[in-house]
C-alpha cells in the first residue's frame, strides 16, 4: 500500500528534522561553552569547534539509528505494536497488511508534529545559546581576561615532560639553582617587560623589523680583482757591533745588559 | 478481520448453547484447527473435552470420528484394512477406511493405546496420508486430531515420547470450572433434557480462507525476535531445565500467535498474543530437570518465568 508507505516515510522525515534541529540546539550550546571556556583561560575560542563538530556527528549517528516508529508509538500508545508491525512489513502487500495499513492511515493523521516537538527544551537551549552569546560578546568588547592560564598550563606540561630541563625550570620556579643555558619561563624571553628609564622620563622603545634594501639596477657581474704580494720588511738588530768596539772589553758587559733592559721596557 | 472475529463470536455462542465456560480450551482449539495443526488436550475425566471437540466439528460442517484408545487397540484399527468382498460373483480385496478417514479426529486417552497404534495415527497426522499394504491413501482435507491424555491412573499407560508430544502444536490444558460455571452445568444437565442440534456455522472453504489468512497476519521484527528467544531460552535455562524447545515451537509460537491475533479481531500479532501462545506450545515441549521438580515447580512456572526474564 503505496499511502502507507510515504506516511512511514513522512513520520520518518519529520522526525529526523526534529532530531537534528535538536542536536543542532545541543551542539551550538557546545561551541558556546567551550569558546566561552578558551577565552576566559586566553585560548583561540576557534579551537571548540572541533569538539562540536565531533559531538554532532557522534549524536547524529546516534540519534539516526533511533527507530523513528517507536518513538511515535511511545507517544500515541494507540498505535502501539500496529505501527511497527506495518513498518516492518511494508514491502509486503496482502490483504490482512492491506486492512492494517488502511486503520494506521486513518490513526496516523491524529498523529501531531508538534507532539514530537519538545517546546519548553527548545526554548531553554535558545535562551542559553542567547546568553552565552552576551556574555562572550562582553568578555571580547572588554577584553576581560581574568584567568592567566599560560604560565599555570606551560608548567603543566612542563611538569608532564621527562628531560631533565624540566626538573631544573621546575628548580627555577620554586627559586632554586640555574644552569648557564636556563631560561626563565616566568617572564618574558627578553627579559623584563617594562620600558626602559632614563632618569626620570619614561622612554619606549619600539624595535622595528631591519630592512633590507636591494637596488636591482647595482647589480653586475662580478670582476676580477688583482691582488699584490705584499710581505713586511725584515728587522735586523746590529748594534751590539757598534758599541763593543770602542767600550773596554770589562765594561762591555754592563752596557749589554743596560741595553737589554732597554729593549725589554720598550716591549 | 471484524468479518472473522463477528465469525468467532458466533461459534463461541453457539458453542456455549453445548459446553459452558471452557472459553480457553475452545480458544485454543480453534487455534489448532486455525494453523492446520493437532492439539494435545490434558485434563481430568467429565471436563468436557469429548464434548467440546464433537460440538466444534458440528460447528465446522466437517466429518468428525473418534477412536476409544485402548490397549488392544490395533494400527489396522485406526488406518483401516482390507476386507474380500464379492462383487458380480468374484472376490476382491477392497479396502475399508479406518476412523483415520474423517475431518477431525478425537484420539481419546491416547497414551491408553500402545506405541506401535499411537505411531500409525502420529504418521497420519503428521503426513496426512494413510499406507496400507502396498497403497496409499490421502486423507480428506481438512484434517486435525485432538488427541486427549489424563493427567491421572498412569498405570497401563504408554505415555507419549517427547519426540511425538512435540508433533502436536498445542498442549491444551483443560481446567475445572468455576463454581457458577459448575452451577450451569448442573442446570443444563441434571433438569429436564433438552436437545440442542448445533447449526454449521464455519464450511470447509471458509476454513480453508481462514488458514491461509492466518499465515498473512503481519508481525513485527521485535515481536518475533521475542518469540524466538523464548524458545532458545527454555535451551539456556539449565538450571531448570534438562531440555528446551526445538526450533518447531518458535514456528509453533508465531503461527499460533497469528490464529490468535486473528480471533481477536487484529490485524497484528501482538506481545500479548505471544505471552498467551507460549504456554500451550512450550508445556509439552520443554523437559524440567531434577532440581525444578524437587522444588515443585511445573513447566507452567518455568515458561512464567522465562516470559519475565524476556520481556516485550
Amino acid at each position: 500500500m503505496k499511502q502507507f508507505r510515504y506516511a512511514v516515510s513522512e513520520i520518518n522525515n519529520t522526525l529526523n528534522s526534529i532530531i537534528l534541529f535538536d542536536v543542532f540546539l545541543s551542539t551550538v550550546i557546545l561551541f558556546l561553552i567551550i569558546y566561552l571556556v578558551l577565552l576566559v583561560i586566553g585560548y583561540s575560542g576557534l579551537y571548540s569547534i572541533i569538539p562540536s563538530l565531533i559531538y554532532l556527528a557522534v549524536m547524529m549517528a546516534i540519534k539516526s539509528r533511533e527507530n523513528k516508529v517507536r518513538t511515535v508509538e511511545k507517544k500515541y500508545p494507540m498505535l502501539d505494536e500496529r505501527l511497527r508491525t506495518a513498518a516492518d512489513n511494508v514491502h509486503l502487500e496482502n490483504e490482512v497488511i492491506d486492512e492494517l495499513d488502511r486503520e494506521l492511515i486513518g490513526e496516523i493523521k491524529d498523529v501531531e508534529t508538534s507532539s514530537f516537538l519538545d517546546t519548553r527544551k527548545s526554548s531553554m537551549k535558545i535562551i542559553t545559546s542567547i546568553t552565552l552569546c552576551f556574555i562572550i560578546l562582553l568578555l571580547a568588547s572588554f577584553e576581560i581576561q581574568p584567568i592567566k592560564f599560560d604560565p599555570v598550563v606551560h608548567r603543566i606540561i612542563r611538569g608532564l615532560d621527562i628531560s631533565g630541563k624540566s626538573n631544573e625550570s621546575s628548580n627555577l620556579a620554586m627559586g632554586g639553582p640555574v644552569g648557564a643555558g636556563d631560561v626563565s619561563l616566568e617572564g618574558e624571553i627578553f627579559g623584563q617587560s617594562a620600558p626602559v628609564k632614563f632618569s626620570r622620563r619614561e622612554e619606549k622603545i619600539q624595535i622595528g623589523t631591519t630592512g633590507y634594501e636591494v637596488n636591482v639596477r647595482n647589480i653586475r657581474d662580478a670582476r676580477p680583482q688583482e691582488f699584490q704580494e705584499q710581505f713586511p720588511e725584515e728587522i735586523f738588530v746590529e748594534s751590539a757591533a757598534a758599541y763593543e768596539e770602542n767600550i773596554p772589553k770589562e765594561q762591555q758587559e754592563l752596557v749589554r745588559n743596560y741595553f737589554k733592559k732597554l729593549a725589554e721596557a720598550e716591549k | 478481520m471484524k468479518v472473522y472475529q463477528e465469525m468467532f463470536e458466533a461459534l463461541s455462542n453457539e458453542m456455549g448453547k453445548t459446553i459452558v465456560g471452557q472459553q480457553e480450551m475452545i480458544e485454543q482449539i480453534t487455534i489448532a484447527i486455525m494453523c492446520d495443526a493437532n492439539a494435545l488436550i490434558e485434563g481430568y475425566p467429565g471436563l468436557a473435552k469429548t464434548m467440546s471437540v464433537k460440538t466444534l466439528s458440528d460447528l465446522m460442517d466437517l466429518r468428525f470420528s473418534r477412536i476409544q484408545n485402548t490397549p488392544d487397540l490395533m494400527p489396522s484399527d485406526i488406518t483401516g484394512t482390507y476386507i474380500i468382498q464379492e462383487k458380480e460373483g468374484k472376490r476382491e480385496f477392497v479396502f475399508q477406511p479406518g476412523p483415520v478417514f474423517a475431518n477431525i479426529i478425537l484420539a481419546d486417552e491416547i497414551n491408553r493405546a500402545t506405541p506401535k497404534t499411537q505411531s500409525a495415527l502420529l504418521e497420519a497426522m503428521q503426513e496426512k496420508q494413510v499406507t496400507v499394504g502396498n497403497s496409499t491413501f490421502k486423507l480428506d482435507l481438512p484434517f486435525f486430531v485432538l488427541a486427549t491424555q489424563n493427567p491421572i491412573e498412569q498405570e497401563g499407560t504408554y505415555p507419549l515420547p517427547e519426540a511425538q508430544a512435540d508433533r502436536f502444536l498445542l498442549k491444551i490444558k483443560v481446567g475445572y470450572p468455576s463454581l457458577e460455571e459448575e452451577e450451569k452445568i448442573v442446570d443444563k444437565y441434571a433438569g429436564e433434557l433438552v436437545q440442542h442440534r448445533p447449526k454449521p456455522i464455519l464450511t470447509k472453504d471458509k476454513l480453508f480462507k481462514l488458514q491461509e489468512i492466518t499465515r498473512k497476519v503481519p508481525i513485527a521484527t521485535d515481536i518475533k525476535r521475542r518469540a524466538i528467544k523464548i524458545v532458545t531460552e527454555t535451551r539456556n535455562m539449565k538450571e531448570k531445565i534438562e531440555y528446551g524447545a526445538s526450533p518447531r515451537a518458535s514456528i509453533g509460537i508465531i503461527l499460533a500467535s497469528r490464529a490468535r491475533a486473528i480471533l481477536k479481531g487484529r490485524a497484528h500479532v501482538s506481545n500479548e498474543d505471544i505471552n498467551a501462545m507460549a504456554y500451550p506450545i512450550l508445556r509439552h515441549r520443554i523437559i524440567l530437570n531434577f532440581e525444578a521438580e524437587r522444588q515443585g515447580l511445573t513447566t507452567d512456572d518455568v515458561i512464567k518465568e522465562v516470559l519475565a526474564k524476556i520481556k516485550g
